[in-house]
């Protein structure tokens, strides 16, 4: 090996060795005094931008990371990387070699080099073949320190993730949520649209999610969650009456003597149950060749699904009568809000406009297209049906296998429906964590008395129940008495409201009931109409005078023997839902008040005219 | 101009000569390669040691065979305590000249020699130690107003038995720090005992040739002193020195607590010499941290004193060395 090339690997290997210093002297700045900081600002930043200080949150981050970075820079400006180099491949062969001392003479020795120094580079050269740089300079990442930093690299990962929000999700966020910027939890949590109804099992879980998340969370965010479960809660339970009372249309339109009988029997009950047997039964009648069928049976049959299908245009894919928008027409214009809120530069008042418009569309569209899961199910079970008609005058078995799906798509409706322990444990549920919330939000010494005066009430006894009962029912009438008559609705609980009763002010009705009232309160007449001015004169503009407050009491009153289907108590629910609508439009409703009066609303509409339809 | 090919033969012409010398005292010798490194490494930086131990440990026999391979004059000085310092550096004498008149001579003493035994040093008094002091730092000797200068080579091997003995007279600490090296001579192992045992009962004995002249060790030492020396080991003799003083930054704990002194900058030469020769003598061209490392306890623990804490708790030098040489880092930090 000639000098030259000896010296040009010797100066190749301090080339790189000085890399490998750097990066070793880098990582000891951050094993070392980095160490304790470096986990200290990404805790805090990440907490900062969990609790909504994104920008805050990013600041600490990056403040930290500057920091590192200049105290990195520091140190490998203040390391005098040639004689750290030199020293450190002279202790990696313990005085085996002169590769240490090669170096530094290459690097820093007089030029030319002594002879003895020549020598010494051309020694080390020569047991450069057996040289592993790696070995020589290990970086000496200490596992302890290590792992705190990795930890900390870790968390600033996971803040920088959770940071960037894809804007699919954005669009996916309804407005109010862009507006508060609040927290979002996983889509698996909370679904991806706030207002889509959820399955049983989903609304469950999220209850029991919500529950572990109000631990953490200030009690706004807390009350904001609950409310969206709450109104979502109502809706579900509002769709499956809907479809309980489609269903028994259905069961009305399939009444009569025949392979359907079964079936039109359970829908007629709503039970959907007993209506999937129904229809698992008549299926298997059919694949069984053995088994005969009459014509009259067909005949019957074809009447009663023909019947079936003249009145259900929606079976079709047609819009719903009556709805004023078809879910059809309201998906794409929700679709298009979407897509608008995903266009750059767009305005946060466009933006704005459009989730109002959005939202104004659903509600005219009924229940919205994404709502109505319910619905398509019961449009699928009508096609299935049709379907199987069809089959049945050409090809029995395949007959056969259409009532077997709409059998399974039977079973899914029912599915749908929450027991009466699901719904027990999510009211149980909700209640709690409204009094943890209120708990929270309380001064100490407001809590401290609650907590003396609950203590004092559990000393009572059990007299609750019955108690708890008419107490519920003294603050109904203070709004609308009507509410317990509507209602297996009821069920899910009013309980909470402990405000205006006249009976009890401090009630706290539990919602234990799962059946609809027999009778109407005593009070009924009258009390009620009194009772709105007073509540809420200054906010809705229907501002009944002592006679029309007469009128409306019996329209009412009559609503209420009659099933709330009459004329005159649609008339009178119109007027006062566009007044219920203008006032949430117009004032700022807390959310949960919001939601209070949306449920309030459903639960007294008018019901459909059930009868009138039978053929 | 001396050019590479020319440091190579040089660098080979001393590995030669040293392993003559090596073989030769190995001859007489048994084991104790650690003492003969140390002597070796002493007289090749050209400075003088010092041997501890008890007596019977062979250092007389080492020193006596070391002056026999070298072609030099060499002399003995058996230290006691009525010993004086004119015994060892020589006096002046009247003489009778050939006209019948008187005239001073001055009679050198055995100090003039090229090496010099110092047996049991410190079994003399301090007065009669110190004199030593001006021929093992200046190797000149000044008697009388009249300066003499002493041969070269210049070799002073001191023996001493343990403080703790009977009548013995600690070295004073400037004489102490003349040399080069303080060596403890250990007991020799089972096998050494036995080797000893048959070369020194049998009727024939080993005689030691000589193997160097005096310009061979002049030589020897000059290619000692050429031998590089890159900074960043010079750098790391700087801070293990500097952290001998318990006064100064980046001392240990240990020295800290129990050092009353630290080494003086002959130390720091002390450890690059003593470096230097260690290397040329293990066949590297360049001295470097290991090799500092190992002459580190030779070369400070005569220059480091103990305090009185460090005495009652029985701190020894040694500990204290090893100490240092674990806390400071080959790298600057």
């Amino acid at each position: 090996m000639t000098e030259a090339s000896s010296q040009t690997a010797l100066l190749s290997v301090i080339r790189a060795g000085r890399r490998r210093l750097v990066l070793r002297r880098a990582l000891h700045e951050l094993d070392t005094r980095l160490a304790p900081l470096c986990p200290l600002l990404a805790l805090g930043g990440g907490a900062l931008i969990l609790s909504q200080q994104v920008l805050l949150g990013r600041l600490v981050i990056g403040l930290g990371l500057a920091a590192g970075l200049i105290t990195i820079g520091l140190s490998l400006r203040r390391a005098r990387l040639s004689e750290a180099l030199s020293a450190a491949l002279d202790e990696s062969f313990r005085g085996r070699g002169a590769l240490g001392s090669a170096v530094w003479y290459l690097e820093k020795g007089p030029r030319p080099l002594d002879p003895f120094q020549a020598l010494v580079v051309a020694e080390a050269s020569a047991a450069l073949s057996n040289f592993d740089l790696k070995e020589a300079l290990p970086l000496g990442f200490r596992i302890r320190h290590g792992a705190t930093l990795l930890s900390a690299l870790c968390l600033i990962a996971l803040a920088s993730v959770s940071v960037e929000v894809p804007s699919s999700s954005l669009a996916r966020l309804t407005p109010e949520w862009a507006q508060v910027g609040a927290p979002r939890l996983p889509d698996q949590v909370f679904g991806a649209s706030e207002e889509a109804p959820l399955a049983p099992e989903a609304l469950l879980l999220e209850a029991r999610e919500l529950e572990k998340f109000l631990e953490s969370a200030s009690p706004d965010e807390g009350f904001e969650r609950l409310a969206s479960l709450e109104r979502r809660l109502a809706d579900a339970e509002l769709d499956r009456q809907r479809l309980i009372e489609e269903l028994v249309d259905r069961g009305n339109k399939l009444a009569g003597k025949g392979p359907l009988e079964r079936l039109a029997a359970s829908l007629q009950k709503g039970d959907l149950e007993d209506a999937r047997k129904a229809l698992e039964a008549l299926a298997e009648r059919l694949s069984d060749p053995k088994q005969t069928i009459s014509k009259e049976e067909l005949a019957a049959l074809r009447r009663a699904i023909e019947r079936a299908q003249a009145e259900v245009p929606e079976a079709t894919g047609q819009p719903e009568a009556g709805s004023g928008a078809s879910p059809a027409s309201a998906e794409p214009s929700s679709r298009e809000t979407g897509e608008a809120q995903e266009k750059d530069g767009e305005s946060g008042a466009q933006r704005e406009q459009n989730a109002k418009q959005g939202r104004k569309l659903e509600r005219l569209g009924g229940r919205g297209s994404e709502k109505s899961q319910a619905r398509r199910e019961l449009s699928e079970l009508d096609r299935q049906l049709a379907e199987a008609m069809r089959e049945l005058q050409q090809d029995r078995e395949s007959a056969a296998r259409k009532f077997a799906e709409a059998s399974e798509t039977m079973g899914k409706l029912a599915q749908r429906e929450l027991t009466d322990d699901q719904k027990r444990e999510l009211l149980e549920a909700l209640r709690k964590m409204k009094e943890k919330l209120q708990d929270k939000s309380r001064p100490k010494e407001e809590q401290q008395a609650l907590d003396e005066f609950r203590k004092r009430a559990r000393g009572q006894g059990d007299e609750s129940s019955e108690e708890e009962g008419r107490q519920g029912q003294g603050e109904e009438q203070a709004s609308l008495t009507v509410s317990l008559e509507v209602a297996p609705e009821s069920a899910l609980g009013q309980g909470s409201e402990g405000g205006p009763g006249e009976r009890s002010a401090e009630g706290n009705k539990s919602g234990s009931g799962t059946q609809p009232g027999k009778e109407h309160s005593p009070e009924l007449e009258g009390a009620a109409t009194a009772a709105l001015p007073t509540q809420g004169g200054d906010r809705v503009s229907v501002a009944p005078s002592q006679e029309e407050g007469g009128d409306q009491a019996r329209a009412v009153a009559g609503a209420a023997r009659r099933g709330f289907t009459s004329a005159e108590y649609r008339a009178l629910f119109q007027e006062y839902d566009s007044a219920r609508e203008e006032a949430l439009e117009r004032d700022r409703v807390p959310s949960g008040y919001r939601t209070r009066v949306l449920r309030y609303f459903e639960l007294i509409r008018p019901q459909a005219p059930v009868e009138s339809k039978r053929p | 101009m001396t050019t590479e090919l020319d440091a190579e033969q040089e660098i080979q012409r001393f590995q030669e000569l040293t392993g003559r010398l090596k073989s030769e005292l190995h001859r007489v010798i048994v084991g104790q390669d650690e003492v003969m490194e140390g002597v070796l490494i002493a007289l090749m930086a050209g400075s003088h040691v010092l041997l501890e131990g008890v007596p019977g440990l062979g250092k007389t026999l080492m020193v006596r065979s070391l002056a026999q391979a070298l072609d030099v004059p060499f002399a003995r000085i058996q230290f006691t305590p009525d010993l004086m310092p004119a015994d060892i550096l020589g006096t002046t004498v009247i003489e009778d000249t050939p006209d019948g008149g008187h005239r001073f001579e001055f009679r050198k003493g055995p100090v003039f020699s090229s090496i010099v035994l110092a047996d049991e040093i410190n079994r003399a008094t301090p007065k009669t130690q110190s004199a030593l002091l001006e021929a093992m730092q200046e190797q000149r000797v000044t008697i009388g107003g009249t300066t003499h200068e002493l041969g070269s080579p210049y070799f002073v091997l001191a023996t001493q038995n343990p403080l703790e003995m009977e009548g013995t007279y600690p070295l004073p600490e400037a004489q102490l720090d003349r040399f080069l090296l303080k060596i403890v001579v250990r007991f020799p192992s089972a096998e050494e005992l036995h080797e000893i045992l048959d070369r020194t009962t049998r009727a024939e004995s080993s005689e030691v040739r000589k193997v160097l002249s005096g310009p061979d060790v002049l030589s020897l030492q000059a290619t000692v002193r050429r031998v590089p020396i890159a900074r960043f080991v010079q750098d790391y003799v700087v801070r293990l020195l500097r952290a001998t003083h318990p006064d100064l930054e980046g001392a240990p704990a240990a020295v800290r607590r129990y050092v009353a002194g630290g080494a003086s900058p002959r130390g720091a030469q002390a450890l690059l010499l003593a470096a230097k020769a260690r290397a040329l003598l293990d066949g590297r061209i360049s001295a470097n941290i290991e090799d500092v490392r190992a002459v580190a306890p030779a070369a400070l623990r005569h220059r480091i004193l103990i305090n009185f804490e460090g005495v009652a708790e029985g701190k020894t030098t040694d500990a204290i060395i090893s100490e240092l040489l674990s806390e400071v880092p080959a790298a600057p930090s």
